[in-house]
């Protein structure tokens, strides 16, 4: 096992660097010049070396100069390849200090990032929590009572929680209330130490919308895995012994029917992060998404990078972590 | 005997006979389809309306989709069935021109992703090596990128599709190709992840006894690959690009939300759910409806056509799993 777990967590770090790497690149290769869309107006009316200077951009001059036209500007790619790379390794070794530098915008990456990830946070942990929930509940109801009306009320459900769009549901979610009970819904986000029943007025509806995707999905999972556990001869083996139904079922059932739910829970928390992007844009919360969506906007190359390292390092976590579990819940697993 | 006298006049089949059999035998397959998953077929028709809708919609669209036509945010009427939004523009015709975005996305990914996928799964699967080793990792470091910012960057590097309006025959394929570069997004998702179902199927499959006896005969690689693997391949992959396709609609719906999928003004579902309409929902709800409900259903289509097709084409799971 420990071997095991070694070779997977090793295998993040090349992944991770590959990720930066890549966005590095691409986004230096995005056609126009970042000074533009910041400072707005035409090339020759502002000193772009300078510009470029003083926001640590020297990489453009060179890819400016050599941009033939062609896709991006990659190729400009021949000859600043070496202070791509300087670049890249000095903005490497700044992450792994721990300070991801300055927005273009100005102002620290690392300050926003601390007034803005616990928002981010709240929305994951609660959507989580509520997918989770109601997925594992309605999905164990579904299967236990198979072919009955609850069964069926719940494939229903969820069939249809997975066609529509989240940012639909969210907009309905304003819009419903709005129109039946002249009521809306509060936007925006109040801290949660100052005023736990605004935070958790403004928290939960939307959060409670973004779980339905995740929860439908899980649900169909879990019942169809469960269904497909309680059929296998071990489980009628336990019935025969006697056993309270209760204890086939926790025992001998559900830890095995976890595995398949286990598999997609790492993939849950990458949907996640693009859910509450979106959620923060339609409800106006000032979390990392939003951030994120403004910077790729804007091509804030500094935050988009940041925000994308961390991204990956969260979902390669989760995906390590289920991994982990995985071989802890499935013994086969580790010598393969 | 009869045996014997039968079997030339089986081979002198005429071409228009043996086309009606083929037809006959397609109509008692889609029969026994519908009676078997009534359900799955109910999505197949909802796709089919779609599909119809964005191959006909500059002929059957009322209004024109991207120009104003009357006073804004009018209600339902006999003029306008579904209202008009904020700046005037016909509801209804802009939902059938928009059918066009998602169905002509859908269905580019899905060909691209079976035949890349089988491609680079069989010869992955079948030779493994080093060819196999790049694709297996640069797979998993595309799982790594967080999807919605992954095709943020993407579009915002190969810069945003530029559709204009096409009314010919051929709408859908010049819009596909208007969007090539949201095609290219979508598809390189779709294939890594096909491509790993096909390679495993294709590393189990390879040494199955019937590929091991087809290879001591002396069968050649591309005969193993074309005749033996790909047959027993092609479900899964169906399968699995069927399934995505809900994914596929509702990631460009939600790139055109957030402004980064198709140009302003560009009808497109996801796009009028968004920007200066939103303002007026509560006055017009009808402008948040009409799209909304329309991506929901041709995603249902998808999903509902996909699990059923899933049902009968997957050996893995005939007869057993549930049947959502």
């Amino acid at each position: 096992m420990r071997q095991y777990a070694m070779r997977r967590v090793l295998f993040f770090i090349p992944v991770l660097l590959m990720v930066t790497f890549i966005t590095f690149f691409g986004l230096n290769l995005v056609p126009g010049d970042p000074a533009l869309t910041f400072v707005g107006g035409q090339a020759d009316t502002i000193d772009l070396e300078n510009w470029h200077k003083s926001h640590h951009l020297e990489q453009q001059d060179c890819l400016n100069k050599h941009d033939d036209g062609s896709l991006g500007k990659i190729g400009a790619l021949d000859n600043c390849t070496g202070i791509l790379l300087t670049k890249y390794f000095d903005w490497l070794g700044g992450m792994l200090h721990g300070d991801p530098g300055d927005s273009l915008l100005g102002g620290s990456i690392k300050s926003e990032l601390k007034a803005r990830f616990p928002v981010t946070l709240q929305i994951l942990v609660f959507t989580f929590a509520f997918t989770m929930f109601f997925g594992l509940l309605f999905g164990t109801i579904a299967a236990v009572f198979q072919d009955t009306p609850l069964d069926y009320s719940v494939r229903v459900f969820s069939i249809f929680g997975l066609s529509v769009p989240n940012f639909f549901a969210l907009t309905l979610l304003l819009l419903i209330p709005a129109i039946l009970w002249r009521y809306a819904p509060p936007l925006g986000y109040a801290p949660i130490w100052k005023d736990p029943v605004a935070f958790l007025q403004k928290m939960i509806p939307p959060t409670l919308i973004l779980s339905i995707e995740g929860s439908a999905g899980l649900m169909r999972l879990v019942r169809s895995a469960l269904l497909e556990v309680l059929r296998q001869d071990y489980i009628r083996t336990a019935r025969a012994k006697g056993l309270q139904e209760r204890v086939v079922f926790l025992r001998h059932a559900a830890k095995n029917a976890m595995i398949p739910v286990l598999t997609i829970a790492g993939g849950l928390i990458a949907g996640l992060l693009g859910g509450s992007l979106i959620l923060e844009q339609i409800m106006a919360m000032p979390g990392l998404g939003q951030y994120t969506f403004n910077a790729v906007n804007q091509s804030d190359y500094n935050v988009v990078m940041t925000m994308v390292t961390y991204a990956a390092l969260v979902i390669v976590t989760a995906n390590l972590t289920v991994d982990l579990l995985y071989a802890t819940v499935d013994p086969r697993i580790r010598y393969r | 005997m009869t045996t014997t006298l039968e079997l030339p006049a089986k081979r002198a089949v005429s071409p228009l006979s043996s086309a009606w059999e083929a037809l006959r035998g397609g109509a008692a397959y889609v029969l026994k389809f519908i009676r078997r998953k009534p359900l799955g077929a109910f999505g197949g028709l909802l796709v089919l309306t779609f599909l119809l809708i964005a191959i006909f919609s500059p002929v059957i669209a009322p209004y024109d989709a991207t120009r104003s036509v009357d006073k804004p945010l009018l209600g339902l009427s006999g003029k306008h069935l579904l209202g008009t939004d904020v700046t005037g523009k016909d509801v209804l015709s802009r939902v059938l021109v928009g059918s066009q975005i998602s169905l002509a996305l859908a269905f580019t990914v899905v060909v691209i992703n079976v035949s890349m996928s089988t491609l680079l799964g069989l010869i992955s699967g079948y030779f493994q090596g080093p060819f196999d080793y790049v694709i297996q990792r640069s797979g998993e470091v595309w799982a790594a990128f967080p999807g919605l910012i992954a095709l943020l960057l993407i579009v915002s590097l190969l810069g945003p599709p530029h559709t204009s309006k096409h009314t010919g025959p051929l709408a859908l394929f010049q819009v596909a190709w208007d969007m090539r570069n949201l095609v290219f997004a979508f598809s390189l998702g779709a294939v890594f992840g096909g491509n790993r179902v096909v390679r495993g199927v294709a590393l189990s499959l390879k040494n199955a006894e019937y590929v091991m006896a087809a290879r001591a005969i002396g069968a050649s690689d591309k005969r193993i690959i074309l005749r033996h693997l790909l047959p027993n391949v092609m479900p899964y992959v169906i399968v699995f690009a069927t399934q995505g396709v809900g994914g596929v609609i509702l990631g460009e719906a939600a790139l055109s939300f957030l402004g980064l999928g198709v140009a302003p003004g560009t009808p497109s579902w996801g796009q009028d759910l968004s920007g200066r309409n939103r303002t007026y929902f509560i006055h017009a709800p009808w402008v948040a409806l009409a799209p909304g409900i329309a991506i929901s259903m041709t995603v249902l289509g998808f999903n509902l056509f996909g699990d059923a097709l899933r049902d009968i084409l997957d050996p893995r799971l005939r007869g057993s799993r549930g049947n959502t």
